[in-house]
C-alpha cells in the first residue's frame, strides 16, 4: 500500500516536471468545413511533429483531396530560427480523391515558441487555391490573462488585462 | 491648449467645389460696397472738408485701396474667405466651411469629415459634426463642453453640471495589415472608428460611462469615480449608423483594457490593440464591417440593420453568414482577410438589402448550380466594389491565393442553355465589368458601383421579376434587371461583354425588352 502511494507521487511528480515541456509529438489538421461559404480548396491538409532528441524535429505533411486534382504541392513553412535538414517542398501529379500524399522532413529548431505551417496547393481550373494547417512547435505561449463580464446590456465581454 | 475657433456655418453642402478664387459681378458688388464704406470713414476721419496734406497721405497717383478693413490675413464672409490682395479683394469660395483659427481664418474642406464620423468628434470643447455638412461649435462659448450625450446624439455640447466630474480622453488605435495578392504588410496603426470605449470601476467592473470613439479614434469620456478605474475598448460599434459587434465564439465581446489607475487621475488614455493580439482580428473585422455600413449608407441605405461577427484566433470553423439572425463568422486565420470579411458581409446585404437563392454547399469556383453562383459571385462582388480592387484575396501563412477577377475570363459555353452551371468567378467578373468605368479596361460597358446596385435593391426585390434561366435568382434576372433599370442604350457594350468576352448565352430579351 505504502509503495503504491510513493508510485502515485512520483508519477504526479513526473507529469507536473513535464507538463512544462514541449510535448513529443503534436498535430493539427484543416479540412473544407462543411459551413464555410467561402470558396475552398477541396483538400485536406495535416501537419505533425515528433521530438527526435533535443533539437530535432521530423515533420510530416500529409495532403487528400476531397476531388480529384491534377497535381498537388507541398511546403512547409518554418519559423526563421529553423534550419530545415530536409526538402520542404514537395510536388505530386494527378491525384485521385481520398489519396494521401506525405512529405516527411527533419529540421533542427530550439525551444522558442513557434510554429509550423503546412500549405497544400492545388489548382482548381485555372485558379490556384491552398488550404494550410498550422502546428505549434517550442515552449507553450502563455495565455493572456483575461476577465469576463456582464455589460449592462446583457453582452458579454472578455477583456485583455495588461 | 486646444486653439479657440470661431465658427462660420456652412449654408448648404452640395458637391465639394474646387477652391477658388474669382471675382465675380456679387463680389465686385460687394467690393464696391466695402471701398465706398472704407472712403467714407476715412473722408470722416480726416474731417471732411481738410485741404491740407501730409507726407502720409497716399500721392495722387498711387494705387487706390479697395479692401477697406479687411487685411491681407483675410476674413470669413460666410462660406468665402476675403482677403486684401494688392489692394484689391480677393475671395476664395470654399469646399466646406470658413473658419477663423485664432485670427486666422481658413477654409476647410469635407476631408476634414474622414475623422469625424457618424457620433461627432470632440477637439478639447470644440464640438466637430458632419451630419451632412462640417459644423463647428465651441461649446466654451455657451458655458458648456463637449461630451457624449448618448448612442443617438454621440458628442455634443453638453451642461458640465449634467457629466461626470472628470474628464478622461485619448485615442484608440488598432494595428491593420494591409492585404494584397499573396502578401500581408507590416502593421500600421490605424483609428479605430467608432469603437466602443468605457471607463470601468475596477472593482466592481461596472461602466461608469461608455462613449464611441470618433473616426480619427479620439473619444473623451466624463465620469464620477473614487476609487480606481480603467479605461477598456469593445469590438462593437453602437453608432445605429454602425451596428456592428465582434464576439469570440464563446459570445464574448473581444475587449483590451488598460492598467487602473486613480479617479481622475490621468486625463488623457490611450489604448493600441496590436495585430499580434489575441484579440487584432476583431478590430480589423469590425473595421470591415463600419466600411460595408458607410458604403451602404453612401449608396442611399438609410436604416442599417445589424450584424454579428463571430471571430477568434486559432479557430478552424470556415467563414460563412447565417441570415436568420444576421449572424457572420469567420475563420481563425481570416482575421486579416478583409476581401473574405466583406464577402461575407455580402451575402449579409443579399439578405437585408438584395435577395439571393443560394443553396449553400461546398465550392471552389469551378462551374456550378447558377443559383449559387449567383450568391457568390454576387458577394464577391460587394467586396470588390467597397474596396475598388478587383481581387479575391484568401490570405494565410504561405501567401495564400487569390483571384484577380478585371482581366481573367472564367467563360462559359455560348451552345449551352442559360441555366447552365457557371463559375462564381465569371459571375464577379461580369458585375466588375458593369461596375468600372468603360475606358482602361478589357470591356466597354461604361458602368459605376451605383448603377449595378440599383439593380440589386430594385429589380431583384421586386415583385415584378420575372424568373428565367434556372429557376430560382441567377445572373439571368440580374442582367434583366441591368436593362429594366438602364433601359436599352447599353445593348451594344453589353453584348461584347456577355456573349463576345463571357461566352454566357443571355438571349437580351428580357422583360425590359429585346435589344436589336
Amino acid at each position: 500500500m505504502m509503495g503504491t502511494r510513493r508510485t502515485i507521487v512520483v508519477v504526479l511528480i513526473l507529469a507536473a516536471c513535464q507538463s512544462s515541456a514541449p510535448p513529443p509529438e503534436r498535430s493539427a489538421r484543416a479540412v473544407p468545413p462543411a459551413t464555410s461559404c467561402k470558396p475552398e480548396a477541396p483538400i485536406a491538409i495535416e501537419v505533425a511533429t515528433r521530438a527526435v532528441g533535443n533539437t530535432e524535429l521530423e515533420v510530416t505533411a500529409r495532403a487528400t483531396p476531397t476531388r480529384d486534382v491534377p497535381s498537388i504541392e507541398l511546403v512547409l513553412v518554418l519559423p526563421a530560427h529553423a534550419n530545415a535538414l530536409g526538402a520542404t517542398t514537395a510536388r505530386f501529379a494527378a491525384t485521385n480523391a481520398g489519396d494521401v500524399r506525405v512529405m516527411t522532413t527533419r529540421i533542427r529548431v530550439d525551444h522558442r515558441t513557434s510554429s509550423i505551417t503546412a500549405v497544400a496547393r492545388l489548382p482548381v481550373d485555372d485558379v490556384e487555391l491552398s488550404r494550410t494547417a498550422t502546428v505549434a512547435i517550442g515552449a507553450p505561449a502563455p495565455a493572456p490573462r483575461t476577465e469576463v463580464y456582464v455589460l449592462p446590456d446583457g453582452e458579454l465581454a472578455r477583456e485583455v488585462r495588461p | 491648449m486646444t486653439p479657440r475657433l470661431r465658427v462660420t456655418p456652412t449654408p448648404d453642402y452640395g458637391p465639394p467645389p474646387e477652391p477658388r478664387v474669382r471675382m465675380p459681378a456679387f463680389a465686385m458688388m460687394r467690393r464696391l460696397e466695402i471701398a465706398l464704406v472704407a472712403s467714407l470713414v476715412a473722408s470722416v476721419a480726416c474731417g471732411g472738408f481738410e485741404t491740407t496734406t501730409s507726407p502720409d497721405d497716399p500721392q495722387p497717383d498711387a494705387p487706390m485701396n479697395l479692401c477697406g478693413d479687411v487685411t491681407a490675413t483675410g476674413t470669413c464672409l460666410g462660406n468665402e474667405l476675403v482677403r486684401c490682395v494688392d489692394n484689391a479683394l480677393a475671395t476664395e469660395t470654399c469646399a466646406a466651411a470658413c473658419i477663423t483659427e485664432g485670427n486666422t481664418p481658413r477654409c476647410i474642406g469635407p476631408e476634414v469629415c474622414s475623422g469625424v464620423g457618424p457620433l461627432g468628434r470632440c477637439d478639447g470643447d470644440v464640438l466637430w459634426r458632419c451630419d451632412g455638412a462640417p459644423a463647428l461649435t465651441d461649446c466654451a462659448a455657451a458655458n458648456q463642453v463637449c461630451g457624449y450625450r448618448d448612442d443617438i446624439a454621440g458628442y455634443a455640447c453638453v451642461d458640465p453640471a449634467s457629466v461626470g466630474s472628470h474628464r478622461v480622453a485619448g485615442t484608440i488605435t488598432w494595428e491593420d495589415r494591409a492585404l494584397a495578392p499573396g502578401s500581408l504588410a507590416d502593421p500600421v496603426a490605424k483609428p479605430a472608428r467608432g469603437v466602443m470605449v468605457a471607463v470601468v470601476d475596477d472593482a466592481t467592473n461596472a461602466l461608469l460611462a461608455t462613449v464611441s470613439a470618433a473616426d480619427d479614434g479620439s473619444y473623451v469620456a466624463h465620469y464620477t469615480a473614487s476609487g480606481m478605474v480603467r479605461i477598456v475598448t469593445y469590438s462593437r460599434s453602437r453608432s445605429d449608423a454602425r451596428p456592428a459587434r465582434v464576439r469570440d465564439t464563446s459570445g464574448y465581446l473581444h475587449a483590451v483594457g488598460v492598467a487602473p489607475f486613480a479617479a481622475g487621475a490621468r486625463a488623457t488614455v490611450d489604448i493600441m490593440v496590436g495585430a499580434t493580439s489575441t484579440a487584432s482580428g476583431a478590430w480589423n473585422a469590425l473595421d470591415n464591417a463600419v466600411t460595408a455600413m458607410d458604403w451602404l449608407r453612401a449608396h442611399g441605405v438609410a436604416t442599417i440593420s445589424p450584424v454579428y461577427i463571430y471571430w477568434q484566433q486559432a479557430t478552424a470553423s470556415g467563414s460563412y453568414y447565417q441570415g436568420a439572425n444576421n449572424e457572420l463568422h469567420l475563420d481563425g486565420d481570416d482575421g486579416f482577410d478583409d476581401v473574405v470579411a466583406l464577402h461575407e458581409l455580402g451575402h449579409y446585404v443579399q439578405d437585408e438589402y438584395s435577395d439571393s437563392d443560394n443553396p449553400g454547399g461546398a465550392h471552389d469556383g469551378s462551374p456550378a448550380d447558377p443559383r449559387l453562383a449567383w450568391g457568390e459571385g454576387g458577394a464577391t462582388w460587394f467586396a470588390i466594389a467597397v474596396r475598388e480592387q478587383p481581387y479575391y484575396i484568401d490570405w494565410s501563412t504561405g501567401g495564400g491565393w487569390s483571384v484577380e477577377l478585371e482581366d481573367r475570363v472564367h467563360a462559359a459555353s455560348l451552345t449551352s442553355a442559360m441555366s447552365q452551371n457557371v463559375s462564381e468567378w465569371m459571375v464577379a467578373e461580369v458585375m466588375w465589368d458593369m461596375t468600372d468605368p468603360a475606358s482602361g479596361d478589357a470591356d466597354s460597358v461604361d458602368g459605376s458601383a451605383s448603377r449595378v446596385w440599383n439593380v440589386l435593391v430594385g429589380y431583384l426585390t421586386s415583385p415584378a421579376r420575372v424568373d428565367r434561366g434556372r429557376a430560382g435568382l441567377d445572373l439571368v434576372e440580374f442582367l434583366d434587371g441591368w436593362f429594366q433599370h438602364d433601359g436599352m442604350m447599353t445593348c451594344g457594350p453589353m453584348r461584347a461583354l456577355v456573349r463576345d468576352k463571357y461566352s454566357f448565352p443571355y438571349d437580351f430579351a428580357g422583360p425590359a425588352g429585346a435589344c436589336p
